[in-house]
């Protein structure tokens, strides 16, 4: 028995009377709520996709790239040697039918399994709120291996849902082997291979992604060919002496055509749309204000800790779960409206702090224009070569710093200087972006500074791809080895200004004192960069790395 | 005086690359290990001391960190998955040492507590 969910990339998405009782629950039924790229909306108004459309096409392509390996008449002994691989690897763990078919059935059940729970812990807001709050925060035990959102996932998978939905057999064996599949460091050869349909480069959730967020966004950008992409994906077995050493379910070069178009679309979704500059601006914003609002009781943060939602005095499986569906990005623009209300019901003057909180929920909101980027995009900030531009400041203001930096290595190696401190910025963990930004508004009266990187996205990473060789056997590839146009879009990357700054002020302003913040604002960042360099030695180690 | 986000961010880097300095070349899953051993004893210290919050990533992405920044060097491929990492031989350059020295300097206080919390661990071993 099967059921057909109607989805607006892949058609018609199948599930098996197991996988429906996992949408069905209440731990999935969640993701309605959360939207996949937070603030994006905020922008592009139909950038709405959930986090629960985008687990079901993953489910479903993660399915359809093994099913297209194992159904590949032409490597069957690759086939033989990667199910006889994931028998041995399962056998201690689950209770696996020796036969191959069982297992090939059973790798396909926890393959899309896995795509389906990948993004089971998020949070509402996703990456945004995880960085606004501790594990302590929220409750959950610190890590050095995990972010939260990966805790919760993990207690959700191995605990929770296989009470919720009951699981025995082969269920709760399949819940076994996506625990597994969930957590760092799948040291064997099989499930590696298996764990990397879901999580590598040209891998389901990103294939997925790319063409719901490109139709989503309203853009043209997310089009590739899926069905070549996902039917050219075969099984490589490395063999030595009877003993597997490694195995990779990897796409064809056939199909360079769909994966490189893959990852250039990616590519433009990343910088257009995701990396537009008042996306950034939204993110910086939301997490301003949820810092500001942190003292603020009755938003528990105990709330987003998964294991809450079933009461530990009668733990009834199940029971209670259905508040957890509640959990959504509504909970949050509840907490928003309610300040914005309270602020401006005050009838008192607002104190600088409240004033400053009203402005950014006035942006985030009202949509009041109350923001200024010190720069928008790469080509305007190219631009910016001027008198009085932050290249030019940021260069005057390095040139009597002590050791001075190294400016030859600065062009060849980061383009510009805003790129050399973003890359500073990654090194250090985004620290030396908050103590930068304080620095700034130290003694800045009416205006808030913020300097913020956008995220690590490498386009084309070190993903591999497998080739015939002359013997019509396989060999893997690296990617930017085979491929010029993503070794070309890695490169575009590393031109792209990584660094975004802006302000926001409490009243509208003109045009012309618009432009003058922005000149004030480019001198002071360059002052405060260069004085921040030239003070910290660890700061100047960051700064410059070995080539 | 409450220590700044920059002195959170070099205890976190320092607690690493101290197990290195001990340890001397060290496989990454055991890194992880002995880094999870003395988190622990370092939260008793400091209830609000959180790794991945400190450090601002889980473990994997201070390791890339390391090696871009030429604090470590490795014996696995130039760009590692959490598995590789898990895999490879990690070991602490110059480099690596010269900013545990400047980090020391530059965290003050906070650093202490880092070195003050080996002793106890060092005894019970």
């Amino acid at each position: 028995m099967t059921t057909s969910i109607k989805d607006t990339v892949h058609g018609y998405i199948e599930l098996d009377d197991f996988e429906k009782k996992v949408v069905d629950s209440p731990w999935f039924q969640r993701l309605r709520r959360v939207r996949q790229n937070d603030v994006c909306s905020f922008v592009y108004p139909t950038m709405l996709t959930t986090r629960f459309e985008h687990s079901l096409g993953a489910m479903h392509i993660a399915g359809e790239c093994l099913k297209a390996a194992l159904e590949d008449r032409t490597s069957s002994g690759s086939v033989r040697g990667f199910l006889q691989q994931l028998g041995a690897e399962l056998s201690s763990a689950v209770d696996v039918k020796q036969p191959l078919d069982a297992l090939a059935l059973f790798a396909l059940r926890a393959t899309r399994m896995y795509g389906a729970l990948h993004d089971i812990g998020h949070p509402p807001y996703s990456h945004l709120i995880e960085s606004c709050y501790t594990p302590s925060d929220i409750g959950v035990p610190g890590g050095v291996k995990d972010r939260w959102h990966e805790t919760n996932g993990a207690e959700i998978v191995q605990s929770l849902l296989p009470q919720a939905v009951a699981a025995t057999g082969d269920n709760a064996d399949v819940l076994k082997t996506v625990a597994h599949l969930s957590s760092k460091g799948v040291k064997t050869p099989a499930l590696r291979a298996i764990k990397q349909l879901v999580d590598s480069v040209i891998d389901a959730d990103r294939m997925d992604f790319v063409l719901r967020d490109g139709r989503n966004s309203g853009s043209d950008f997310g089009i590739y060919d899926l069905r070549r992409l996902v039917n050219s994906f075969r099984i490589h077995v490395v063999d030595v002496q009877g003993t597997v050493q490694a195995v990779a379910i990897r796409p064809l070069s056939t199909a360079l055509s769909a994966i490189e178009s893959l990852i250039q679309e990616r590519y433009k979704i990343y910088r257009w749309v995701l990396f537009h500059h008042r996306v950034m601006q939204s993110r910086a914003l939301m997490s301003y204000v949820l810092a500001k609002t942190s003292d603020d009781t009755e938003f528990d943060r105990r709330q987003f800790q998964a294991k809450n939602y079933v009461p530990t005095e009668n733990p009834k499986p199940g029971q209670k779960a259905y508040e957890y569906v509640l959990l959504g990005d509504g909970i949050v623009d509840q907490h928003l409206d309610k300040h914005l209300r309270r602020l401006r019901a005050l009838k008192r003057t607002l104190s600088v702090d409240e004033q400053r909180l009203l402005s950014a929920l006035k942006i985030l909101i009202l949509r009041d224009n109350l923001g200024i980027p010190l720069w928008k995009r790469t080509d305007e900030y190219n631009g910016l070569r001027e008198r009085d531009s932050f290249e030019t400041k940021l260069r005057e203001a390095f040139q009597n710093v002590s050791p001075p930096p190294p400016d030859d290595r600065i062009r060849s190696k980061h383009g510009s200087y805003a790129n050399w401190v973003a890359a500073a910025l990654a090194r250090a963990g985004h620290s030396h972006e908050r103590e930068i930004t304080d620095a700034i508004n130290s003694g800045c009266d009416g205006t808030e500074w913020y300097l913020l990187e956008s995220p690590s996205f490498k386009p084309a990473g070190d993903d591999r791809i497998l080739r015939k060789d002359g013997s019509g056997g396989l060999r893997p590839d690296n990617l930017s080895d085979v491929s010029s146009i993503a070794s070309a879009v890695t490169e575009a990357r590393s031109r792209d200004v990584h660094l975004f700054a802006f302000c926001f002020v409490n009243a509208p302003v003109t045009d012309a004192q618009a432009k003058q913040i922005k000149v004030d604002g480019r001198k002071r960042l360059a002052e405060v960069i260069a004085a921040y360099y030239q003070n910290s030695e660890v700061v100047r180690l960051d700064f410059d790395p070995p080539a | 005086m409450e220590p700044t986000t920059l002195q959170m961010n070099l205890v976190a880097k320092s607690l690493v690359l101290l197990e290195l300095q001990r340890g001397g070349p060290t496989l990454g899953e055991d890194l992880v290990a002995l880094v999870e051993e003395r988190c622990s004893a370092m939260a008793m210290r400091r209830p609000d001391f959180d790794f991945v919050q400190w450090a601002q990533t889980p473990i994997w992405g201070l390791f890339e960190t390391f090696s871009e920044s030429g604090y470590v060097t490795h014996s696995g491929p130039s760009r590692m998955d959490d598995h590789e990492w898990c895999v490879a031989r990690i070991t602490i350059t110059p480099r690596g040492e010269q900013f545990l020295q400047a980090a020391e300097r530059e965290a003050g206080l906070l650093f202490e507590v880092l070195s003050a919390k080996v002793a106890p661990l060092a005894a019970v071993g």
